[in-house]
């Protein structure tokens, strides 16, 4: 084909161009590293030497103008294209597969993550113990009324005298037997009860235990120190609230309620609410001052130290701030729940 | 919230929750009194029955042959009684608080228990042999029917009380029906004695009773306490059965005295992190019916009283002043203490991090029982060294798990009821539990796909990359013994080992279609699984980590297709390539590879070279001439290459 016949074909072509793809195609043919014009350019070595020049401008010329008009054509189409390939925005979103963490992990890691910012070490205990470290370290002999407060799942053969820990609290021992006060430590961990499993109750939990222990630390550092965490961890302001209770290894011993997030004020009778019933507190710890027995058994002077300890539910404070009703979903390896987090 | 939980069960009936330790003195009406007389600031009205009726009776003996387990008897004899209904204020009374009235004299022995927290009992006097009342062991051919008529067999370690001839009640617990009192009694002893906690806790769950007399004596109450309750029960009960107090006898040979116990101001404002005035402790302590003397200005000598048995120490009585000022009005103070950073635990710093590694990557952490039952030791073959529960909750939960698989396969058949199988990947990170109490941290994952097997690979590679873990390689499944069982349960031509250096750190495989079958799943599926010691892998894991600069030299790349015999490794391959390439070979990249009858069932692998050196640019000739070394290599292990 010679070149003039090329333009004319050219422009009309470009003029018939009505998608995006029939655009891509023309330039390819045409302005493309293959195409006519460039074909044409390379054809001029064919030419004799004097009218390579001007034919070679004639060329370029052209080349130009169609370049040009190629970009407004290109623009045109893309506005036609646009309306007429129809993309629908209201699409849902492509799910890529994402993986979780259990909310007891994210629930633990944001409770470690409290108390190492008031510098709290993180300590672990094994969860098969021994009889020693479980009760009689933690004043609590045998045959004595106190052992029947925990249910206790104990390993063949029973005269080993193993058994799964009922608590985090023999931590506390084995941490004092190999460190120097003063110290304060947490120690998470999964602990087992040998009752009936239901919404609220479950044979297998976890507890995360505090021991905080120097020369002064009192009653009123304890409640200053969980009232920092309870405000980190709900992100407002709780108030605690201590009602005396017995446990062997605390003397004073309490139970620690903070005041439901669902009410503004705490202590509303009225209120039918289904996390604390209307009683404006919920209880989610245990909690009290180190045992001088505890202390001794662990090879300190209970003269020289004093300290608080406390254990508190990972489940229960998940299922408070989350909302969960069901304690049995923690451990139901169901990806409806778990993908929830 | 000073005391107890207490509940509003009717209009004049309160429930407390009693805390073990205060059963002694608070199992009682008089022990709450007390309480709530302490906290409201009231004076308690002293009650007065002390008419001496302990003078000695010639006809009643009383012989404790078992002083260990005997702390304290009286017996009062009461002669020429009616017994009859109770009043209708007495019987009222008894049902409010849950008891059934029975008749007027036994109701009394009731009535004064819930009053005073102190047992008694009645037995009819002429039904008892010689008079003769001997508290000791009972004999191994001995036995006993209850007031439950039911026959309870004895033995040495069971405390009773007995006539001259046989048993009459098991002590603390229970009366006998041989001794018991109805409407033809003329005569009765009424017997307020304190036996040894220990003993009565363990008759009690030997032989399966549980009554109100044991559970007060189980947790041990004062003996000073017969005194007061046996007067009143003595005189009430005279009161109305008209019956007449005929002497009585009293053993105690070891009285139970109150304890001093010195108390320093200055400690207990240390140990409340508060200042109470010394005037408004001392009240407290007296309001609880607690001597106190003030040695010196900043010391108190403190008497507790004897029904106080929960009381011994200083910071006993920093609970007592503690709990009744109001904890709620302890304000808090963070404490002051040396400022220090905590030690970073690594353990569980690492551990996190395999955990997000693996998040990253698309897999859902799983928290499973720490248990597996009877069949799935069958199915996994985990017969040897199971640790097993002594008092499982059921046969589902009779061992300890060895490994994770079991429960994460469950968690896979339940989750395919609600989602795809491309869906469901899991991991977990829990202990498992071998025989010898052997514990440990493992770190276990399961995964369906159709590439199961080397998504999982890619994926360990790159958590293990992550944790700064090099040298990771895998090797063909051998029967280790190490590794407990779980070998056994994949494909045998899909099985792994995972080895860091020359470290087994677990295993990589699928799961065999036998196990799927047996655990309920559909064996076309795919199900990948691996399983690591977490513990070793932390001891390998490092921070470290070395910016390496990229080579500022363009890098040559080239394409070399090897064909191979099948069974041809595409490790042993990569090896020699690499070798031969040497250092300038950056990277070895298998993009491609098939079999089949196209390539004349050979494998065919399509690998990317990539030659860059950090000091120059490499010329063609160069690269021409190590990519002709590689090909050499190739070919001298019998492979044909294509370029």
């Amino acid at each position: 084909m010679d070149f003039d016949s090329l333009k004319k074909t050219a422009f009309d072509e470009i003029k018939q161009i009505k998608s995006a793809k029939e655009l891509a195609n023309f330039r390819i043919k045409y302005l493309g590293r293959k195409g006519k014009i460039t074909g044409f350019l390379k054809d001029l070595v064919n030419l004799p030497v004097e009218e390579r020049r001007d034919e070679g401008k004639k060329i370029n010329i052209f080349k130009k103008e169609l370049e040009e008009f190629f970009k407004e054509v290109q623009k045109k189409t893309r506005q036609i294209s646009d309306k007429k390939d129809f993309f629908d925005i209201t699409a849902p979103g492509k799910k890529i597969l994402i993986g979780h963490l259990h909310i007891l992990t994210q629930v633990r890691r944001r409770i470690e993550e409290i108390f190492e910012r008031m510098g709290f070490s993180v300590a672990e205990g094994p969860e098969t113990e021994t009889e020693y470290y479980n009760f009689d370290a933690l004043n609590i002999p045998a045959n004595h009324p106190a052992r029947d407060l925990w249910d206790t799942f104990w390993l063949e053969p029973i005269s080993g005298k193993l058994l799964l820990r009922t608590h985090t609290s023999p931590v506390q021992i084995r941490y004092m037997e190999n460190h120097q006060p003063p110290l304060r430590i947490i120690a998470p961990g999964r602990c087992f009860r040998h009752e009936a499993t239901d919404a609220g109750h479950d044979v297998q939990f976890h507890q995360v235990e505090g021991l905080m222990v120097d020369k002064n630390i009192s009653i009123s550092n304890f409640k200053a120190i969980l009232r920092q965490f309870f405000k980190f961890f709900f992100g407002r302001e709780v108030e605690l609230r201590l009602r005396p209770s017995y446990f062997p290894f605390v003397e004073p011993g309490f139970e620690v309620d903070i005041s439901c997030p669902k009410h503004s004020s705490a202590g509303l009778e009225q209120v039918k609410c289904s996390l604390c019933g209307g009683t404006g507190y919920l209880e989610v710890m245990g909690a009290g001052m180190v045992h001088p027995n505890v202390f001794r058994t662990a090879g300190h002077n209970p003269d020289d130290w004093q300290g608080f300890a406390f254990g508190l539910g990972v489940e229960r404070l998940a299922m408070i701030k989350y909302k969960i009703n069901d304690i049995r979903l923690f451990h139901s390896g169901d990806l409806r729940f778990l993908k929830q987090f | 919230m000073h005391s107890f939980e207490t509940n509003v069960v009717a209009p004049m009936i309160l429930e407390a929750d009693i805390l073990p330790n205060r059963a002694p003195d608070c199992l009682s009406h008089l022990g709450l009194v007390r309480e709530i007389c302490a906290i409201l600031g009231f004076k308690r009205r002293r009650t007065g029955y002390l008419r001496r009726l302990m003078s000695k009776s010639s006809e009643l003996k009383i012989i404790i042959d078992a002083p260990d387990l005997c702390l304290r008897y009286q017996g009062i004899a009461i002669k020429n009684i009616k017994i009859a209904s109770s009043p209708k204020w007495l019987a009222r009374k008894l049902e409010d608080c849950g008891l059934r009235p029975i008749n007027n004299a036994v109701d009394i022995t009731n009535y004064v228990m819930l009053e005073y927290g102190q047992p008694l009992h009645v037995f009819d006097f002429d039904k008892i042999n010689e008079s003769k009342i001997i508290v000791r062991r009972a004999r191994k051919e001995e036995d006993l029917i209850t007031l439950d008529n039911k026959k309870r067999d004895l033995d040495e370690s069971i405390l009773v009380i007995a006539d001259a001839e046989k048993p009459i009640a098991l002590a603390g617990i229970m009366g006998g029906e041989n001794t018991a009192v109805d409407e033809k009694t003329a005569n009765i002893i009424l017997e307020i004695a304190n036996f040894d906690s220990a003993s009565i806790l363990r008759t009690s769950k030997k032989l399966g009773i549980r009554t109100e007399s044991s559970i007060r004596f189980e947790k041990g109450i004062d003996p000073n306490l017969v005194s007061l309750a046996g007067q009143r029960a003595a005189s009430l009960i005279c009161q109305l059965t008209k019956g007449k107090i005929a002497g009585g006898v009293d053993i105690y040979p070891k009285k139970n005295l109150p304890k001093k116990i010195f108390l320093d101001i200055d400690y207990l404002y240390g140990f409340l992190g508060m200042e109470i005035s010394p005037k408004e402790i001392i009240d407290i302590l007296r309001s609880l019916e607690f001597g106190v003397e003030k040695k010196t200005i900043k010391k108190l000598l403190v008497t507790a009283p004897t029904f106080r048995q929960d009381i011994s120490s200083a910071q006993d009585l920093i609970e007592e002043i503690g709990r009744i000022f109001g904890y709620e009005k302890i304000l808090p103070v963070m404490p002051a203490v040396i400022l220090g950073a905590p030690e970073r635990n690594d353990e569980l710093f690492y551990e996190n991090q395999l955990r997000q590694g693996l998040v990253k990557r698309g897999l859902t952490e799983v928290f499973n029982y720490s248990f597996i039952g009877e069949k799935e030791a069958e199915i996994f073959g985990y017969k040897d060294s199971l640790v097993e529960i002594y008092n499982p909750v059921s046969v589902e939960q009779k061992y300890l798990r060895p490994s994770l698989l079991p429960n994460l396969l469950k968690n896979v058949k339940s989750n395919l009821r609600f989602f795809n199988p491309e869906q469901i990947k899991l991991f977990e990170a829990g202990r498992v539990f071998f025989e010898k109490n052997r514990e440990q941290k493992r770190l276990a994952g399961i995964y369906l796909a159709k590439e199961c097997f080397l998504e999982l690979k890619g994926i360990l590679d790159g958590v293990l990359n992550d944790l700064g873990v090099s040298d990771i390689w895998y090797d063909d499944a051998v029967f280790e013994k190490e590794i407990i069982g779980d070998f056994k349960n994949f494909q045998p031509d899909r099985a792994a080992q995972i080895k860091i250096g020359n470290d087994l750190i677990g295993c990589l495989g699928e799961i065999n279609l036998n196990i799927l079958n047996q655990t309920g799943i559909n064996p076309e599926i795919r199900v990948g699984f691996f399983d690591c010691d977490l513990e070793k892998i932390i001891r390998l894991a490092t921070e470290e980590k070395i910016y390496t600069a990229p080579s500022k030299y363009p890098a040559i790349v080239r394409d070399l297709s090897v064909l191979a015999e099948p069974e041809t490794k595409i490790e042993r391959v990569l090896n020699i390539l690499e070798t031969a390439g040497g250092e300038l070979l950056r990277d070895i990249d298998l993009f491609d590879w098939y079999e089949g009858e196209e390539v004349g069932d050979k494998k065919s692998l399509n690998f990317r070279l990539i030659f860059q050196s950090d000091e120059k640019t490499l010329s063609d000739s160069e690269v021409n001439k190590l990519q002709e070394k590689i090909i050499k290599a190739a070919e001298d292990e019998g492979w044909e290459v294509r370029k």
